[in-house]
């Protein structure tokens, strides 16, 4: 079980969205990170053959993302799509499992289990356009797992779910992950940081990173200080460093930041978090433009 | 899953009220125009007598008791003095009431029968006519129609050879339904185009204007199967609509014109066709052009709005084909045009263009545009929903 992504470039006129990208994921749930226009909706979109690279190929197990059999096996959560707002979700999802060559009657039990998972059993008679944002995307999660996939693909999937959804989703994918492939994007660290095996992370089209949390983390680790400074000290360092949190303490301001060493007399090292990596590189690239 | 897949194309289409406009006037049209027809039919309007649409009704139900008293007698000298006799009395009473009973009686009566013989006497002067001089003239007349369309000599013959088939002198008989229902069948055809343009590109455009490409291309059969769905959607409801306008203007002629008529001569509703066919087949034949109108129109609404991603070229399209085929007249000197005119999808369900004498020639046979027409949409069908296949799975979402 090996899905390949094989030296993947795609470019929009002189755009490169995404950057002779190569990676093998094999079972396991990845997390794919990076900021606005990194290129992980153009990745995923080639991913799921809806989009064709500039160059570069894409496969599982062999077998090539444009063939039918690979389609079969794949489950897509978009990040940007629509419904037919007239459907009700039970027709959305019914259609959806015609669309993926679902049996009637499997599809029926099927539709009704993921429907109660993704929490919408009530709504199941509901014409999707009285629907709300967050329902609307879990519908959309529900979709994508109708078929059972061995690639999961989900780009975006907990954006507009309120807190209890959010977990719910997680606890859905942590116990799904153990035998398939599993991909998503998002740019909310909080919500790979407990789920995913692998955290990949994209910038400019290109993965600058791969790896487990911990290794991931190894980056900053100790690099990231936590001091309450004066006004002016403060301003001194958002130009200078990284600034993850700041927040007023009296009269004071407290910073937390990334620094190779101790930026002041009063810094203490705190404990690095994803969230701090995520911050750390993707605001070098502001400092470095 | 090919069919549940079809299922959901038409759930999809139905959920669309233009759809329903459509079907709606489809269904509607015939009615109506029958109504107003029967509401204008022939008369002087008079309130004072009677209610208006009992007195039309019973005009109508007069003239059609009259027509059918000389069905089956031949169209010979003696049919011909009848309906002298009664011209004569219509010019001696021309301040006649046209409701008045001897105006019926004696002018009406032979109105029908009267503008066939107009007709089949190649629209000249009926004066002094015999059956001799009315065979002779018709078969002059259609000779001429041959000379002017540039026949080659094969295709008179094979024409003349038909004709002579045609047993002669004819029998008067009533067939005024089939008349009804061709028309009927032939709007149909229209409202084809019109149905056409607006129902077919959302079937195919739809899902890319809504964003939903990204799940039905990204699944199993996206990229396949639901093309077949799409393009197997878009012809049955196009032929669906066809045939709702087609049955509408049986049921609605059957109660005021009878059935009568099924086996008679084509000849009854044109007398200067050549072939050997009955009313009853005429109408099916026709029929038969509208479902393949609908398959053609389909194909070609799908192809233009897969090409394209929109619906606006479709609706020129669709209004280019109705302007020419109702309004430019092509000239005989262009062979080739003027025979694509009469299969034109927008035309094909049309008498004058079905039947036309412009013959196709192919292996040294001749075939009338109802017979080339089908097979040339099949076809043109096949290459462009193949063309439409090879775009519609390399689609690329934006
Ligand atoms: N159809 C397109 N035409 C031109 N440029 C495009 C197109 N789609 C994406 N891009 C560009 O490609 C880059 C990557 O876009 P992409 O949507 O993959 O980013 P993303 O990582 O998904 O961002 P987000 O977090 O906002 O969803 C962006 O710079 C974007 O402007
Ligand atoms: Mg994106």
């Amino acid at each position: 079980m090996e899905l390949k992504i094989d030296r993947v470039t795609k470019n929009y006129g002189s755009k490169i969205a995404c950057d002779r990208l190569s990676i093998t994921l094999g079972k396991g749930v990845y997390g794919l990170l990076g900021a606005n226009g990194a290129g992980k909706t153009t990745l995923m979109r080639m991913m799921c053959g809806i989009l064709n690279p500039t160059s570069g190929t894409v496969s599982y197990d062999g077998i090539d993302v444009s063939r039918e059999e690979y389609r079969d096996i794949l489950g897509y959560l978009p990040q940007d799509f629509g419904y037919y707002p007239e459907f009700t979700a039970q027709d959305f999802m019914m259609y959806i499992a015609a669309l993926k060559g679902i049996p009637k009657s499997k599809a029926k039990a099927k539709t009704a289990e993921l429907l109660e998972t993704v929490s919408l059993k009530n709504e199941a008679k509901k014409k999707i356009k009285t629907f709300s944002g967050g329902m609307k995307q879990r519908l959309g999660i529900a979709q994508a797992l109708l078929n059972d996939p061995k690639i999961l693909v989900l780009d975006e999937p907990t954006a507009g779910l309120d807190p209890k959804e959010r977990v719910r989703f997680r606890n859905i994918i942590s116990r799904m992950g153990a035998d398939r492939i599993i991909l998503l994007s998002t740019h909310i660290v909080s919500d790979i940081e407990h789920i995913a095996d692998t955290i990949l992370v994209m910038k400019n089209g290109q993965l600058i990173h791969e790896g487990s949390l911990d290794e991931i983390i190894e980056v900053i680790k100790g690099k990231v200080w936590e001091c309450t400074v004066p006004q002016k000290i403060a301003d001194e360092f958002t130009v200078k460093y990284p600034i993850i949190n700041t927040r007023n303490a009296g009269d004071e301001i407290f910073l937390r930041l990334v620094c190779d060493e101790k930026p002041c007399e009063t810094a203490v090292n705190a404990e690095a978090t994803l969230e701090d990596l995520y911050l750390y590189y993707f605001s070098e690239e502001e400092k470095g433009e | 899953m090919f069919f549940t897949l079809l299922k959901y194309e038409f759930k999809k289409l139905f959920k669309k009220k233009s759809v329903w406009i459509t079907v709606i006037i489809s269904a509607l049209c015939i009615p109506v125009s029958l109504l107003l027809n029967l509401t204008f039919y022939g008369v002087t309007i008079d309130t004072v007598r009677g209610s208006l649409s009992g007195r039309y009704l019973a005009v109508l139900k007069a003239d059609i008791e009259q027509d059918r008293e000389l069905s089956g007698r031949p169209i010979d000298d003696d049919f011909l003095t009848v309906l002298q006799e009664a011209e004569k009395v219509s010019e001696i009473g021309k301040s006649y009431d046209k409701n008045s009973p001897e105006y019926i009686k004696y002018i009406r009566a032979y109105d029908e029968a009267n503008s066939y013989v107009f007709v089949m006497n190649g629209y000249g002067d009926t004066d002094g006519m015999t059956a001799e001089t009315l065979y002779r003239t018709r078969a002059e007349y259609m000779e001429d129609e041959w000379d002017y369309y540039l026949l080659d000599e094969g295709a008179k013959q094979y024409l003349k050879a038909l004709d002579d088939k045609n047993v002669k002198p004819f029998t008067y008989r009533y067939c005024s339904a089939y008349r009804v229902i061709n028309q009927g069948i032939s709007m149909g055809g229209i409202l084809l185009v019109f149905a056409a343009a607006i129902c077919i590109p959302g079937i195919f455009i739809e899902d890319k204007r809504t964003r939903t490409d990204r799940i039905v291309y990204s699944s199993k059969h996206g990229k396949t199967l639901v093309y077949g769905a799409k393009t197997t959607a878009a012809a049955l409801f196009l032929m669906a609509d066809f045939l709702l306008v087609a049955v509408m203007s049986v049921i609605i002629s059957a109660p005021f014109y009878g059935f009568e008529g099924f086996d008679a001569p084509v000849q009854m509703i044109d007398p200067m066709l050549a072939m050997n066919f009955t009313c009853g087949e005429t109408v099916l034949i026709l029929a038969g052009m509208g479902i393949a109108e609908a398959v053609i129109l389909s194909v070609i609404c799908m192809i233009i709005s897969e090409l394209t991603s929109s619906g606006k070229p479709v609706i020129v399209t669709m209004f280019l084909m109705l302007s020419a085929g109702s309004m430019v007249t092509v000239e005989p000197t262009h062979k080739i045009l003027i025979r694509l005119w009469d299969i034109l999808p927008s035309q094909i369900a049309f008498d004058d263009s079905a039947f036309s004498v412009n013959l196709f020639r192919c292996f040294g046979k001749y075939f009338f545009a109802y017979q080339a027409a089908p097979v040339i949409y099949l076809a043109v069908s096949a290459v462009l929903v193949w063309v439409g296949y090879t775009h519609y799975k390399r689609y690329q979402t934006k």
